[in-house]
């Protein structure tokens, strides 16, 4: 997560990063000392992200099941992709309620002009964090900005609210002043938790505490079960 | 006496393989190693069921790629021929292993089950074995569910309704076209969902759908009967929820039943262990060594040292497992049962796969269970068409964006591994809308190289790539066929605006790519009205039944 969002951040909104990243906050913390905590956060929990490669399933894999050694090498009349298709964009996809994917493109004549001009100083990824899909920029509920260079193409983005949408903005900065070149499609990010309700159902309750919500490996989907539902869940019925 | 009852789904899959220009294509395998191991097994057990008056049902998803290849000509005179190849194996294994015991039984279970799969396969099916779940859909003990033309993964083309769109259309047009009747369910593929899907499936006659558990539990209007009742969409979609508890007993890697030391090993093979001078004349090019399917230790546990498989002790450990299933399904229902107003019901899909091919006594367990649920008063099997008959009425609920993969999102099929094909199968998607635009209504050579652009589009969006790259099993071949299907697309793209199409690059790329026979290139367009994908957050509320 880019230090800027955090900076601007009020203590209310980094107390609830820290629940959404599940860390123990002391309650004489300071506003400095929580911002570190929930960086540092923030950072475990992107490289745990960047380095899951585990199987989604053994069956699955299994009707794969080729030796990667022997299933064929690339063939010399193998084609190659375009790295580029000489246009300006930028697209956004989510990923999960906590991490979206980005991939932009930048016209083959204005990447050589940033190469060659001396104004140029780098490109920027402004997150917009929107109340609405159709919200402006300017009605933005926060944002924060992500420096790339001109060889990257994709990135992913850590998302530090849900139940909001994001939108992407590519541009170029030179002498300091930022062009932009390209917006994104917006997201909608759920909740990706329990909706919060009370309604007095104590059958709601039991019933959703045997739908095995506690055993989902959803990241974070613990952090919203409400405590009522948590005292019911019987490990003998759910686990037989 | 509670009563309850069990959904059992099975979704059969694989990606579009042929090679005719190739006649010992390795990947080709896959498909032969699944008719062997599992569709014909499972066959199989229906059958026995009919025989013997079992009352059952099952929902099954049968994928497009999947039923084009088990219809194509050239892939069932190739299945015959390794049919025959590991027959031949048998035959020699059961003298090879001549005096080992077990490992002599095994021998002749599998030169048996080849000379079986041989035998149905050209007499009763007439080498097409859609037959034979055909005459169980129209018994009405099966349920098949259509899916998505290629299986692509659904959420990540929400930026790309058309191409959603045509995903969903053509996967429901291919299964009119085969079964002869419109299905009522749609099998998302991996369970994933998005927000906005339930309009394009309603718009396509679909019913219902099945999302994973924290699809609907995570729903914006808390379903206050969990996972144990569907929920309805705003526009009257039915949405299933997969039980984890029941799922997980056989899909858990450590706790489930497959993992149990009784049972065959999938790993150890002889295609690893033998000589290749022995093996030669049954692995590709005489020298790759692969699986073969003549495996012969049990799992035993976390250990090289396997213990040879012991089929009585296997076939005890099935009936076990079946009625420790039933056993702990009859527990929850009876104590769900007791909060609920309505009869519960528990939805189990799972992989067909996992039934033969990976879990070798997987067909066995589940006949068991079908059997035991047949004599037992608490839980009856029950197909989600004839469920939402008997109840039409249901708490309204949008379900949240989900799927059964790890961590229960999109991560499985985008993440470093093979974040770089979105660009170019999106780049694909887009062509084929321009070219929608450009030639709306075309004949001929050209309305050919259009449709062969649409095929090719579909299949550039599979699953099976991402999936494929992620675990690390063939990525040169996942990567090839994504960059050959972009390519080709681009090729039809750039020919017509040249106005040159090659006949020849054409027919050679039909014949390869030889699927969806009734394909509409116009299926890509979309008058932009009416976009189910904007993106929009759900309104939460509590729990509030409508009916």
């Amino acid at each position: 997560m880019v230090r800027r969002f955090l900076a601007d951040a009020s203590f209310e909104a980094l107390l609830r990063l820290a629940d959404t990243y599940s860390v123990e906050v002391p309650e004489d913390i300071t506003r400095d000392e929580l911002e570190e905590l929930v960086q540092e956060a923030a950072d475990e929990w992107r490289e745990e992200h960047a380095e899951s490669t585990g199987a989604t399933g053994d069956v699955e894999e299994s009707k794969y099941d080729v030796q990667a050694a022997v299933s064929g090498s690339p063939a010399e009349d193998e084609v190659e992709l375009p790295e580029s298709y000489n246009e300006t964009r930028i697209v956004l996809m989510l990923r999960d309620p906590s991490w979206a994917f980005a991939y932009w493109d930048i016209r083959e004549n204005d990447q050589i002009a940033f190469q060659k001009s001396d104004k140029f100083e780098g490109l920027t990824i402004r997150v917009f964090l929107l109340p609405e899909p159709d919200s402006g920029s300017e009605d933005a509920r926060g944002t924060f900005d992500i420096p790339v260079s001109l060889i990257d193409n994709r990135w992913y983005i850590n998302l530090p609210e849900q139940e909001i949408f994001y939108r992407l903005a590519l541009y170029a900065v030179e002498e300091g002043a930022e062009r932009e070149l390209a917006l994104s499609n917006v997201i909608a990010v759920p909740r990706g938790a329990l909706a919060d309700f009370q309604n007095g159902h104590s059958s709601a309750d039991e019933i959703l505490a045997q739908s095995g919500i506690q055993d989902l490996d959803v990241p974070a989907s613990g952090r919203r079960i409400p405590q009522r539902i948590l005292d019911l869940i019987d490990e003998d019925l759910v686990d037989g | 006496m509670s009563h309850g009852h069990l959904i059992l789904g099975l979704h059969a899959h694989l990606p579009y393989i042929r090679h005719p220009e190739d006649g010992d294509f390795l990947e080709e395998n896959w498909l032969y190693e699944a008719m062997a191991e599992t569709y014909l097994p499972l066959l199989r057990v229906l059958n026995r069921l009919e025989t013997d008056g079992v009352p059952f049902r099952i929902a099954l998803s049968l994928s497009p790629t999947l039923v084009a290849m088990l219809q194509d000509e050239l892939l069932q005179e190739r299945f015959v021929g390794y049919t025959e190849r590991m027959l031949e194996l048998g035959e020699r294994e059961v003298d090879r292993t001549s005096g080992q015991g077990s490992m002599q039984t095994m021998a002749r279970s599998y030169r048996d089950l080849h000379e079986t799969n041989l035998r149905e396969f050209l007499d009763d099916y007439e080498r097409d074995i859609t037959r034979g779940f055909d005459f169980h859909y129209k018994r009405g003990r099966l349920e098949i569910m259509a899916t998505a033309a290629t299986h692509a993964y659904l959420p990540l083309y929400v930026q790309h309704p058309a191409a959603l769109r045509a995903q969903i259309r053509v996967g429901i047009e291919e299964h009119t076209r085969v079964f002869g009747k419109a299905p009522a369910g749609f099998w998302l593929p991996e369970c994933g969902y998005s927000p906005g899907m339930e309009e394009v499936l309603s718009d396509h006659g679909i019913r219902y759908t099945i999302v994973a558990t924290h699809g609907l539990i995570f729903a914006d209007n808390t379903p206050e009967s969990g996972v144990y009742k569907p929920t309805l969409c705003k526009n009257g979609l039915a949405v299933f929820g997969r039980d984890h508890a029941s799922s997980n007993a056989v899909w858990s890697e450590d706790e489930g039943y497959p993992s149990d030391p009784a049972y065959r090993d999938f790993y150890r093979d002889i295609g690893h262990d033998l000589p290749l001078d022995y093996l030669g004349p049954y692995l590709p090019s005489g020298s790759l060594r692969m699986n073969t399917g003549f495996k012969y230790y049990r799992v035993t546990g976390k250990t090289n040292q396997k213990l040879p498989y012991d089929p009585a002790l296997a076939a005890q450990r099935v009936q076990e497992h079946a009625d420790n299933f039933l056993y702990l399904l009859s527990k929850r229902i009876k104590r769900l049962s007791s909060l609920m107003e309505t009869p519960p019901t528990l939805t189990a899909p799972f992989d067909a796969e996992l039934f033969g091919h990976w879990w070798y006594e997987g067909p066995k367990w589940l006949e068991a269970v079908v059997r035991g649920i047949a004599q037992n008063d608490s839980v009856s099997l029950v197909s989600p068409s004839e469920y939402l008959k008997a109840y039409p009425t249901h708490q309204t609920a949008t379900p949240s964006f989900s799927s059964w993969g790890t961590k229960g999102y999109s991560e499985v099929w985008l993440d470093g591994s093979n974040d770089w094909v979105y660009r170019h199968v999106h780049k694909a998607a887009e062509r084929m809308y321009e070219l929608v635009e450009r030639y709306p209504d075309e004949s001929g050579l050209r309305q050919r190289a259009l449709a062969q652009a649409a095929r090719e589009a579909l299949l550039s969006q599979a699953s099976d790539w991402p999936f494929i790259m992620r675990a690390g099993t063939a990525v040169p071949y996942a990567v090839r066929r994504v960059k050959d299907h972009v390519a080709n697309v681009a090729h039809v793209y750039d020919a017509l605006s040249r106005g040159n199409i090659g006949t020849e690059w054409l027919t050679r790329v039909e014949r390869q790519h030889k699927l969806f026979p009734n394909l509409d290139y116009r299926i890509f367009g979309w008058n932009g009205d009416k976009d189910p994908f904007s993106a929009r957050l759900p309104q939460v509320k509590g729990p509030k039944t409508d009916s």
